[in-house]
């Protein structure tokens, strides 16, 4: 005891050391989820962030409407010229019978259960996002008020964006597919029966590999999840950025490009 | 500085941190405005050194709002307080370039050991994913302090004027 008083600052900083590296390790064994007192702690300041992350929100909208304002106008007259031809295409489709009973089969990939079910969605804004270290954690304004719990799957318009890890009354914390260690099972929209694993890999990237070889899969194919595990079948992961053959696992390996753009996003929607 | 403008100071930083400074980030990076404001006040007052638990507190909840595990960035707030403690004893703290200097091995060893801590506990991400945002995160770092330096040398110096008077 004598010693620690002598080494008052030495002691000091030791016990803080001691104690973080305890909360990381509780932290690890928790899956990155934080105690009642974290949860209340993230509570409190998850109501002072929101009209702050509106504020952040709005700027952002109106600094980059005015940079993409020809842009913008352009891609309008692209979509509208795109929306004409897909008209025509899809009365085609109608009236052939046999082409039609194919779009219902590759319908089947969206039978999800969840998405069937609207009621089962919440959607809610991110309010917290430290860009100050390269992993993407944010937390929503929806929490187990709304139905959300740990592990709920988080998408957005655009497809699969992770999980929650932690979720409490008004706000849920959510890592993004990128920087989950956990895999995601998947199927390709076009050919069903071609399915695989994907996880994150070490370049940040999805990466994956295909479970019987005897299948096709391209470059630019859709994958969607196979519904195996706690994503809901049909929601959809990326495209097919490059196929290769790893001779020393005999595996075709894909790399996908995500499908959902993590930089710009602002809402998504938690299937409870 | 008194404990209350300190304090004032740590919630500004840590309320902007997660919300409004992400209108100026780029391919996902921004500034760390708590390790910006912690190495600001260590470095520029003597007694500075006590704004070392404040940073490890709004580190703390900065891991808790959002980092995949809490924990790892106040101890790596601790580590910096302590590295800039040091320089501050050893380093002329009137001239701009030793504070930038300070702050270019800070962030860098700041943003190296929480890779080393992520790939310690399990993140797949490789080194080169990590770092490629260190390049961006150095100069944002760097930019933040260099706006506080010119806002607080002055006043943080008690008797700039009469440095040599007897």
């Amino acid at each position: 005891m004598n010693w620690l008083k002598e080494h008052r600052l030495f002691s000091v900083i030791a016990g803080i050391v001691l104690v973080l590296c305890l909360v990381i390790i509780v932290s690890f064994l928790s899956a990155g989820g934080s105690s009642f007192i974290g949860r209340g702690t993230h509570r409190m300041i998850s109501v002072a962030e929101k009209p702050l992350s509106y504020i952040t929100s709005g700027v952002r909208n109106t600094v980059a409407g005015i940079f993409r304002y020809n842009s913008v106008k352009d891609e309008n007259e692209v979509l509208k010229k795109r929306i004409a031809e897909l008209e025509a295409e899809n009365t085609e489709l109608v009236l052939k019978k046999s082409e039609l009973s194919q779009l219902r089969n590759l319908s089947g990939a969206f039978d999800s259960e969840a998405y069937k079910r609207n009621k089962d969605l919440v959607a809610a804004n991110i309010i917290e996002l430290d860009y100050s270290n390269p992993y993407i954690v944010f937390s929503v304004d929806a929490g187990t008020d709304k139905g959300v719990k740990k592990n709920s799957v988080v998408v957005n318009g655009n497809g699969l964006v992770g999980k929650v890890i932690e979720a409490g009354n008004g706000y849920a914390k959510v890592v993004s597919i990128l920087s989950d260690n956990n895999n995601v099972s998947f199927r390709v929209l076009k050919r069903q029966k071609v399915s695989g694993v994907l996880s994150a890999n070490k370049n940040g990237e999805l990466e994956g590999y295909v479970l019987k070889n005897k299948y096709r899969i391209v470059k630019g194919d859709t994958l969607i999840t196979s519904g195996i595990g706690i994503y809901p079948k049909g929601i959809k992961i990326g495209k097919v950025k490059s196929v290769d053959y790893d001779d020393d696992r005999q595996l075709k390996v894909v790399k996908v490009k995500p499908a959902v753009d993590f930089e710009t996003m602002e809402k998504v929607a938690i299937f409870k | 500085m008194s404990f209350k403008k300190v304090l004032f100071i740590f919630i500004v930083a840590f309320l902007c941190q997660l919300s409004l400074v992400n209108i100026f980030a780029v391919k996902n990076t921004g500034p760390n405005l708590i390790l910006c404001v912690m190495i600001m006040i260590t470095f520029l007052y003597e007694d500075g050194f006590r704004s070392i638990p404040f940073a490890i507190f709004f580190g703390l909840l900065l891991d808790i709002c959002a980092g995949l595990y809490v924990g790892v960035t106040p101890l790596l707030m601790l580590g910096a307080g302590i590295f800039t403690e040091v320089a501050r004893i050893w380093l002329n703290t009137e001239k701009i370039y030793t504070l930038l200097t300070t702050v270019l091995i800070i962030t860098i060893m700041y943003h190296v050991l929480y890779f080393v801590a992520m790939k310690i506990l399990g993140n797949p991400a490789g080194a080169v994913f990590a770092l490629k945002g260190l390049p961006l995160f150095v100069i944002y770092n760097c930019a933040v302090c260099a706006i506080m330096f010119v806002m607080m040398h002055k006043k943080a110096e008690k008797y700039h004027n009469d440095r040599y008077s007897i």
